[in-house]
């Protein structure tokens, strides 16, 4: 798995949220120093703005963090992180749609989002990204920045290898038609 | 378009066809021209996505912004209990006649000597430190009232707490109370002054310093066999002691770069711990060309020599053979003689040179942005260009640490490269209260003491400090707020 961040610790995800659990907040470091880069990333797309996405980053660990106890042996550390930071992206969004009532469209090309990426493809493509629906986006981003498989896509997002495709396909294809 | 076919062209694009349907795609490709576009442009798409992907970075960790966050919400939940929590502490420490001075002073000083000792083995740990240093200047320090205490006895060691009981009923412990080593040690006046400077203190009640005491890694390492061994080399303990280590440590350069930030992100980035840990990197340190190359007039000069500083420093340095700052140094006459010597030659032709140059580990390192910002900045410049440092690096001691095997199986060893690569770690590395004592004329001084350099070889020493007694003690809560709130002027 494509990590961001130190990652020389070889404890799995597992063994550092039981050593959370027991207090260690030394391994919980670990973990954020393991997923940072991958949540960033992610929340980045959904939102559009770094430093807007850097909070959004840095809520979804420390929610997950005080709901560490509840976390269960056999579930997904990674899933579950994923989960939080996606979710609260979209409230983000949500919010800032509802109190502002924003133009996106329009609002693209001002973004700071905008402005980190410089290459002029890479520009167009990340108008075009801006236009695909969250879902699309999500699946886009497992599997073109992360490198997931369908079956860990379904995984993290809780949605069967059928879906999966399906939203990829269509947001691929989109994409296509928007760059055309 | 089919279904069929557009299902086939993802599949491609995933590389999750099997062979059959690839088969299959190609001969629908050589027919349908739409076909073959609509794979081309998300072929096309598919790279473009990875190309953006390299764009976007974090440029600050969240690690310590989300660590800070917790800890606020830690201390609102313990502000809750605090008032029954801070009278059991009490009634804990002044019921406890082992935490008399002396008895206190010496186990606070044998965690201290452990992390320190640590810390200064973890810098030369690193890839071929000739090029490394820094510090931390703190001319100021205050010179700490002396300890005034008497000798440790057996009468000290008495407590009804079971985890420093058990420790002080160990067979390890008590050699080493009984030794001669200890007992010198904790009478020497460097020692006892240092013990009992304000830096000391302030190291001790640091929550950086007690974070890294409790923290798995450093438990870990300090009970490692890899670690315990090297303490006890002769190597090892003669580098400690020479005067060229010690003048370096105390140098005001070697503090600015060990408190830096760019030192300490290298230091924990995944591709220098890496590339410290591959076989590739360990065999090139310990083959004699290397050490010979290091060790030579020629190799000296030319690090030291300005032509280097400023290649090493300047933006070009990814395109170093292209850069002007390339050419100037290619036509110094230092250059030339290093090229030209017998050492370089031969270190160049070695094959754990070729393949160390080969790996992707090492190029990864200095390609990444951490090395290219450490390189560069003036704390590490300086300190490549300082007289102490290359004395250091060009002594008989320090080639024969570093070639010795036991000090290659300690930088290659998991445990010490989790410990390095910690935020806890890099963050005492990073705090002001180390770099104090780092810098203090006390602390160079106990670093030369016949005593302390005694103590650290001994047998005994080593085998406490592996015990698992000795480090649940040092991870303990108690014992932390002790070591925190415990005047140890007397």
């Amino acid at each position: 798995m494509k990590q961001g961040g130190v990652d020389t610790d070889q404890r799995n995800d597992q063994e550092l949220v039981i050593e959370c659990q027991n207090g260690n907040n030394g391994a919980y470091d670990i973990l954020v120093s393991r997923y940072e880069l991958t949540m960033y990333r992610t929340a980045l797309a959904i939102v559009n703005d770094p430093d807007v996405a850097k909070d959004v980053t840095q809520n979804g660990f420390i929610k997950t963090w005080e709901k560490l106890h509840t976390f269960r042996s056999g579930g997904r550390f990674y899933s579950w992180l994923y989960k939080v930071i996606v979710n609260e992206a979209l409230n983000q969004v949500r919010n800032v749609r509802r109190m502002e009532a924003l133009d996106q469209s329009s609002r693209d090309d001002q973004t700071p989002y905008h402005q980190m990426v410089h290459a002029e493809d890479n520009r167009e493509l990340y108008h075009a990204i801006a236009r695909l629906n969250e879902d699309q986006k999500v699946v886009i981003l497992l599997r073109h920045f992360e490198d997931h498989s369908y079956r860990e896509i379904a995984d993290i997002l809780e949605i069967d290898e059928k879906t999966v495709k399906s939203r990829l396909f269509s947001a691929r294809m989109k994409l296509r038609e928007l760059l055309l | 378009m089919e279904d069929r076919i557009i299902k086939l062209i993802h599949g491609e694009i995933d590389g999750v066809n099997t062979p059959e349907e690839s088969r299959q795609l190609q001969a629908i490709l050589q027919e349908n021209e739409k076909a073959r576009e609509l794979l081309e442009d998300l072929q096309q798409l598919s790279g473009q996505l990875v190309r953006m992907k390299s764009e976007i970075e974090l440029t600050e960790s969240l690690v310590n912004p989300v660590r800070k966050e917790i800890e606020l919400k830690e201390a609102a939940k313990r502000k809750q209990k605090n008032n029954i929590y801070e009278l059991n502490a009490e009634a804990v420490m002044s019921q406890s006649n082992f935490f008399t001075g002396k008895t206190a002073a010496v186990i606070a000083s044998i965690a201290a000597v452990v992390l320190l000792v640590i810390i200064v083995t973890a810098d030369f740990g690193q890839p071929k430190t000739e090029n490394v240093s820094g510090t931390i200047g703190t001319d100021g320090v205050e010179r700490a009232e002396r300890y005034r205490g008497t000798q440790m006895t057996g009468d000290d060691v008495a407590l009804d707490d079971a985890e420093i009981q058990q420790l002080l009923q160990s067979d390890s412990f008590q050699r080493l109370v009984e030794s001669g080593e200890l007992q010198a040690l904790t009478s020497d006046e460097t020692f006892v002054n240092i013990m009992a400077s304000a830096d000391m203190r302030q190291l001790f009640a640091s929550a950086d310093f007690n974070r890294l005491l409790a923290s798995a890694d450093f438990q870990k390492l300090a009970a490692s066999a890899d670690f315990n061994h090297l303490f006890a080399t002769a190597d090892f303990n003669r580098l400690m002691a020479t005067a060229d280590f010690n003048r370096l440590v105390a140098s005001a350069d070697f503090n600015r770069l060990f408190a830096s930030a760019d030192f300490n992100r290298l230091l924990a980035s995944a591709d220098f711990n890496r590339l410290a840990a591959s076989a590739d990197f360990q065999n090139l340190m310990a083959t004699a060309d290397f050490q010979r190359l290091a060790a030579s007039a020629d190799f000296q000069r030319l690090v030291a020599s300005a032509d280097f500083s400023n290649l090493m420093a300047s933006a070009d340095f990814n395109r170093i053979m292209e850069s002007a700052d390339f050419s100037n140094l290619a036509a110094s006459a230092d250059f030339q003689n290093l090229v030209a010597s017998a050492d370089f030659n031969r270190l160049l032709a070695s094959s754990d040179f070729g393949r160390l140059m080969a790996t992707s580990d090492f190029n990864r390192l200095v390609a990444s942005a951490d090395f290219q910002r450490l390189v560069a900045s003036a704390d590490f410049q300086r300190l490549a260009a300082s007289a102490d440092f290359q004395r250091l690096v060009a002594s008989a001691d320090f080639s024969n640490l570093m070639a010795s095997a036991d000090f290659q199986r300690l930088a290659a060893s998991a445990d010490f490269q989790r410990l390095v690569a910690s935020a806890d770690f890099s963050n005492l590395m990073a705090s002001a209260d180390f770099a104090g004592i780092m810098a203090s004329a006390d602390f160079q001084r106990l670093m030369a003491t016949a005593d302390f350099n005694r103590l650290l070889a001994s047998a005994d020493f080593s085998r406490l400090m592996a015990t698992a007694d000795f480090n649940r003690l040092m991870a303990s809560a108690d014992f932390h707020r002790f070591v925190a709130t415990h005047d140890f002027g007397f």
